[in-house]
C-alpha cells in the first residue's frame, strides 16, 4: 500500500516537473510558424518523423544506432572489467600503465574516429571500436579503484577459510567490485550513446547520426528537430535502464562503493 | 607538496613509442595510415613552424574557455536557485534531468540550423555540454550544506544574497568544483566535436582535413595535440583546486570521467 502510494507520489512529482516542458512545447505549437526555417512547431516534427518512416529511413536508423551502442557497451563492459581487475590487483602493474590509460582516459574520444576511418574504414567494426574504446575507461578506472579497496579483511577471511581459486574469485573478488563495474557502466553509458551518434555523424556508416547530419545538411528542419526527439527519448530510456541496473546491483551485492 | 614521478609509467609509454618507431619505421609491419612516431613528431614541427598549429589550438581553446566560464556563471546560478527553492525544483527539476539527458551531439545540427557553421555554433553547443555538469554539482553541493549554516545565516540576519555569496556557495565550493572540473573536459570535447562537423576552425577541423587529405602523420599530430589539451587543462584544473583548498584532497578521484 505505502509502495504505491510512493509510486503515486513519484509520478505526480515527476509530471509536475514535467510540465514547463510540455507548456513550452505547446505554446510553441500554438504561436509558432509550421513553415518557419529555422523554428518548425512540434506538429511539423511529427510529420517529419512520419515522412522519413514512409522513405523507410527511420527504423533502420534506429536499429544501427542501438546496434553499435549494445556492441560496444558489452565489450567496454567486459574488457573494461577484465583489465581493471587486472590492474587493480596490482600495484606496479597500476604505475605502469597509469600515465598511458590518464591520456586516453582524457583524450576527447571524437577525435578517434578520423584515425579509426582511415585505419579500419568506414564499417560496424570500426564503429564499434572507436565507441567501445571511448566507453572502457569509466569502467576500468572504476573496477580497478573496488579492487584496490576491498577490505583486507575479506581476503584474509579468504586464505583462512583456504577457499580455492575459483571460489575466491566467485565468492569474494566478485561481488566486491560489482558496485565499482555497475558505477562505471553507469558514467559509460551516456559516453557511449554520444560517441555512436558522433562516429554515425562523422563517417558514413548510417544510424541516426547520419540521419540527422543529413537533415541539417538539406536544411530540414522539422526532420532535425523530430529525429532530436528521437535521439532524446532513447536516451533517456537508456539512463533510466541502466541507472535501475545499477541501483539492483549495488542493492544485491550490498554495495558501498 | 612535490608528488613523486611515475618513473615507471613514464618508461612504459616510453618503451611503447619505440617499440612502434622500431616495428614501423624498421619496417616489419606496415599499416597504410599508420605512420612511425618520428614522422607523426615531423609533421608536429612543420605544423608548429608554419604557425597553423598554434592559430588553431588558440582558437580552440578560446572557445572552450568562454563556453567553460558562461557554463560557470549560468549553472551556478541556476543550482543556486533551484537548491534554495522546492517549488522551482518541483516544477523544473524533471525538466532539467529530462533536457540534460539529451545528448549534446544532437543538439549541434540545430545549433548549425540556426547560426551556421559558426564559432557561436560551436560556443553555444560547447556552454550547453558544460552547463550541466556545474548546474548539478551546485544544487548537490548546496543542498548538502549543513544546516547549521542556514540558522547562523538568519541569527546573522543575512539578506539572501548575502547568504548565498558568504555562506552556502563557500561551503559547496569543493563539489562546485569538481563539476567545473567535468564541465571543462565537456566543453573542449564538444567544440572539437562542433569543428569536425561544422565550424571550418580549429584543432578538430585541421583533424579532419589532415584526414581528407589522407595525410596520417599530420591527423596523428593533430590526436597528440587535442590530447595534450586535455591533459594540460585537467591539470590546471586540479593544481587550481589544490591552491585553493589545501587540505581538501578528496573528491580529485578518477570517478568522474
Amino acid at each position: 500500500m505505502r509502495s504505491r502510494f510512493a509510486a503515486a507520489s513519484r509520478l505526480s512529482r515527476l509530471l509536475c516537473g514535467l510540465a514547463p516542458l510540455a507548456a513550452g512545447l505547446v505554446l510553441w505549437q500554438l504561436t509558432g510558424d509550421p513553415g518557419s526555417p529555422l523554428y518548425p512547431t512540434p506538429s511539423s516534427w511529427w510529420k517529419a518523423l512520419e515522412r522519413l518512416q514512409q522513405q523507410g529511413v527511420l527504423l533502420p536508423a534506429v536499429r544501427d544506432t542501438m546496434k553499435v551502442f549494445l556492441l560496444s557497451f558489452g565489450l567496454a563492459l567486459v574488457l573494461g572489467a577484465a583489465v581493471g581487475l587486472l590492474v587493480g590487483s596490482s600495484a606496479r602493474v597500476a604505475r605502469a600503465v597509469g600515465p598511458l590509460f590518464e591520456f586516453f582516459r582524457i583524450l576527447p574520444a571524437p577525435t578517434i574516429v578520423p584515425v579509426a576511418a582511415l585505419v579500419i574504414g568506414p564499417s560496424l567494426t570500426m564503429s564499434v571500436v572507436v565507441v567501445a574504446f571511448a566507453a572502457i575507461w569509466p569502467v576500468l578506472l572504476n573496477t580497478a579503484s573496488s579492487v584496490r579497496s576491498i577490505p583486507e579483511v575479506r581476503l584474509a577471511t579468504a586464505r583462512t577459510l583456504q577457499l580455492p581459486r575459483r571460489a575466491r574469485a566467485t565468492k569474494v573478488l566478485l561481488p566486491s567490485v560489482v558496485p565499482g563495474i555497475a558505477l562505471g557502466a553507469s558514467i559509460a553509458a551516456p559516453q557511449c550513446f554520444i560517441v555512436t551518434l558522433v562516429v554515425q555523424m562523422l563517417s558514413s556508416v548510417g544510424g541516426l547520426g547520419q540521419l540527422l547530419l543529413e537533415a541539417q545538411r538539406s536544411f530540414d528542419s522539422p526532420a532535425v528537430f523530430g529525429l532530436l526527439v528521437v535521439i532524446a527519448a532513447l536516451g533517456i530510456a537508456l539512463n533510466q535502464l541502466i541507472s535501475r541496473a545499477e541501483r539492483h546491483a549495488l542493492r544485491s551485492w550490498g554495495g558501498h562503493a | 607538496m612535490i608528488r613523486r614521478i611515475n618513473l615507471l609509467g613514464l618508461a612504459v609509454v616510453v618503451a611503447l613509442v619505440g617499440a612502434w618507431q622500431l616495428a614501423v619505421g624498421g619496417g616489419l609491419v606496415s599499416f597504410d595510415y599508420v605512420p612511425a612516431p618520428s614522422s607523426v613528431l615531423h609533421s608536429l614541427v612543420t605544423e608548429l613552424r608554419s604557425g597553423q598549429l598554434a592559430a588553431e589550438l588558440g582558437h580552440t581553446v578560446s572557445v572552450t574557455l568562454r563556453a567553460w566560464l558562461l557554463a560557470l556563471a549560468a549553472g551556478v546560478v541556476a543550482g543556486l536557485a533551484l537548491a534554495s527553492s522546492p517549488p522551482l525544483r518541483a516544477f523544473f527539476g524533471a525538466s532539467v534531468d529530462a533536457l540534460r539527458t539529451i545528448p549534446v551531439v544532437a543538439l549541434l545540427p540545430i545549433a548549425l540550423l540556426i547560426w551556421g557553421p559558426s564559432a557561436t555554433s560551436e560556443l553555444a553547443v560547447a556552454a550547453v555540454a558544460a552547463v550541466w555538469p556545474v548546474l548539478v554539482s551546485t544544487e548537490s553541493g548546496v543542498r548538502a550544506v549543513h544546516p547549521r549554516l542556514a540558522e547562523v545565516a538568519a541569527t546573522l540576519r543575512l539578506s539572501r544574497f548575502d547568504a548565498a555569496r558568504k555562506i552556502a556557495l563557500p561551503a559547496a565550493a569543493p563539489e562546485i568544483l569538481v563539476g567545473a572540473r567535468i564541465a571543462l573536459g565537456f566543453a573542449l570535447v564538444v567544440a572539437v566535436v562542433a569543428e569536425m562537423v561544422g565550424n571550418p576552425q580549429g584543432l578538430g577541423y585541421q583533424l579532419v582535413v589532415q584526414q581528407q587529405a589522407l595525410n596520417p602523420s599530420g591527423m596523428w599530430a593533430y590526436v597528440v595535440v587535442i590530447g595534450a589539451l586535455g591533459v594540460a587543462l585537467n591539470a590546471a584544473l586540479v593544481a587550481i583546486t589544490r591552491l585553493a583548498m589545501p587540505g581538501r584532497r578528496h573528491q580529485l578521484g578518477t570517478a568522474g570521467g
